[in-house]
């Protein structure tokens, strides 16, 4: 198990970030697959402002596991979604998104045994302006060997 | 919209969690926890024997039901959630909510999303507005 110094040593780490935009084929794939429908809304869906982001952030998912001393595998999950839509997002244009770790927990409860809370903060903006913030907090259980 | 403290908003209801959506969303999520779509892992850590719905696409549900509600998903302006338990592959959700507070910009909404049978498997707030195209 990673030491927990260790883990919050990662607090304040600026991810790389990186830039994304939302293709029409991918609006319409998202819809489809939320069940949201598809109508003439020029606006992206909002479950964007959740995939862009982290999307580029800067390091992959799974990147942002081995960081925290963990792996697919090991199950890991989404503890807390905060998503601010300043504006809506648009299709085919492009954000900047900027990251940050800004919290590690560790916590043990009798049926869950130990986990960890990472929690990451990101920024999607346009022109310098943002439209949108989002904070997730993922949670990592560690097993015992 | 015309909001009072205390409204119920009409439930959405989704009768069947499709696992081929979920490999569509773990490619567009660039998500590769195979818990999502493959169901040996999902086995092999006693998570029974089912895929496990993406926590984005239970918050997509409640975004649909605020949605439907507002006129528009652009009237979503912040949606703050709990992941509470897992949906699977299969299971039956509905969403709701309830309108808390009422002022000039728009209402706040306590929002939830529950497997039928099993009970809230998500709890969070949601801030509705209007939004001018």
């Amino acid at each position: 198990m990673i030491a927990l110094e260790t883990l919050r040593a990662q607090i304040g780490r600026r991810l790389p970030g990186g830039r994304f935009s939302v293709e029409p084929y991918e609006d319409w794939l998202m819809r489809d697959t939320v069940l949201a429908g598809h109508g003439d809304d020029p606006a992206a869906h909002p479950l964007w402002a959740f995939a862009g982001p982290q999307a580029a952030m800067g390091i992959s998912i799974d990147e942002l596991f081995t960081l925290c001393g963990a792996k697919a595998s090991d199950g890991p999950m989404l503890g807390e979604t905060d998503v601010e839509l300043l504006a809506p997002l648009t299709v085919e244009k492009v954000y900047d998104v900027r990251a940050t770790i800004v919290d590690v927990q560790r916590k043990s409860g009798a049926r869950t045994g130990v986990f960890d809370i990472v929690t990451v903060e990101m920024e999607a903006a346009t022109e310098g302006t943002p439209v949108a913030r989002l904070r997730n907090s993922y949670v990592f259980p560690r097993r015992q060997a | 919209m015309n909001a009072r403290v205390g409204d119920q908003l009409p439930r959405w209801r989704n009768d069947h969690v499709d696992p081929a959506r979920m490999k569509t969303m773990a490619l567009l999520l660039r998500d590769s926890n195979p818990i999502h779509f493959d169901g040996d892992t999902v086995r092999k850590l006693e998570m029974g024997d089912r895929v496990v719905n993406q926590g984005p696409i239970n918050l997509a549900f409640v975004m649909r039901m605020l949605g439907d509600w507002a006129g528009g998903l652009e009237h979503l302006r912040r949606i703050r959630v709990r992941y509470l338990g897992n949906v699977f592959a299969g299971d039956a959700v509905v969403a709701g909510g309830t309108v808390t507070a009422v002022d000039e910009h728009g209402a706040e909404c306590a929002v939830w999303l529950e497997v039928v049978g099993r009970g809230r498997v998500l709890e969070g707030t949601a801030t509705v507005a209007p939004r001018s195209p």
